[in-house]
C-alpha cells in the first residue's frame, strides 16, 4: 500500500500513526478471541441448543478466566526455570 | 485529520480488519459446526442439518461475544489492554 505521508503535516502523521497502533490492537485482541472461543467451545458446548443458556455463558466466562490463569502459571514456571538455568 | 486521502486509508484499513475477523469467524464457524451437526455427509445436507448448522451458527457467535466481553474485563482488570 502506498501511503501518502508526505503530504501529511506533523499533526495528521501523528493522528496516523496512533489510528493504526489501535486497529493493530483491535485485530490482536480478536485474533485471541477466535483462539479463546476455540477451546473454549469445544469444552463447554456440547449440544447445539435453541439459545446459550446460564451454564453455557458461566462455563465460557470460567474457561477464558482459566486459560489466562494457566498462561500465567506456566510463563512463571517457565520463567522461573529459565533463571534456575542460568544460575 | 483532514486529507481525504488519509480517510481513505483509514477507512481501508477498518475494512481489512473487519474482513480478516469476518473471514476468520467464519472458517472456525464452519469447522465446529460442520462437526457437530454433519457427522456422516450424504448425498445433501438435509433438512435437520441445516437447522442444526443454523443454530450452531448463532450459538457459536453468541459464546464469541461470552468469551470477548470475559477477556475485555479480565484484561482491563489486569491492565494489559
Amino acid at each position: 500500500m502506498n501511503i501518502p505521508t508526505q503530504d501529511l503535516d506533523e499533526k495528521s502523521k501523528a493522528e496516523l500513526v496512533q489510528f493504526v497502533e489501535n486497529e493493530q490492537r483491535r485485530a490482536n485482541f480478536q485474533s485471541t478471541v477466535h483462539q479463546y472461543t476455540d477451546t473454549c467451545w469445544d469444552k463447554c458446548i456440547t449440544k447445539v441448543k435453541p439459545a446459550l443458556d446460564k451454564s453455557d455463558e458461566v462455563c465460557l466466562t470460567n474457561c477464558v478466566e482459566r486459560f489466562l490463569d494457566s498462561t500465567i502459571l506456566l510463563l512463571n514456571s517457565l520463567g522461573a526455570q529459565q533463571g534456575g538455568h542460568r544460575k | 485529520m483532514s486529507s481525504a486521502k488519509a480517510q481513505e486509508l483509514m477507512e481501508q484499513v477498518r475494512r481489512e480488519v473487519a474482513v480478516a475477523n469476518f473471514q476468520e469467524l467464519l472458517s472456525q464457524i464452519n469447522k465446529k459446526c460442520f462437526e457437530k451437526c454433519v457427522p456422516k455427509p450424504g448425498v445433501k445436507l438435509d433438512s435437520s442439518e441445516q437447522t442444526c448448522l443454523q443454530r450452531c451458527s448463532d450459538r457459536y457467535q453468541e459464546s464469541w461475544n461470552v468469551v470477548s466481553n470475559a477477556y475485555l474485563r479480565r484484561a482491563q482488570k489486569e491492565n494489559a489492554l
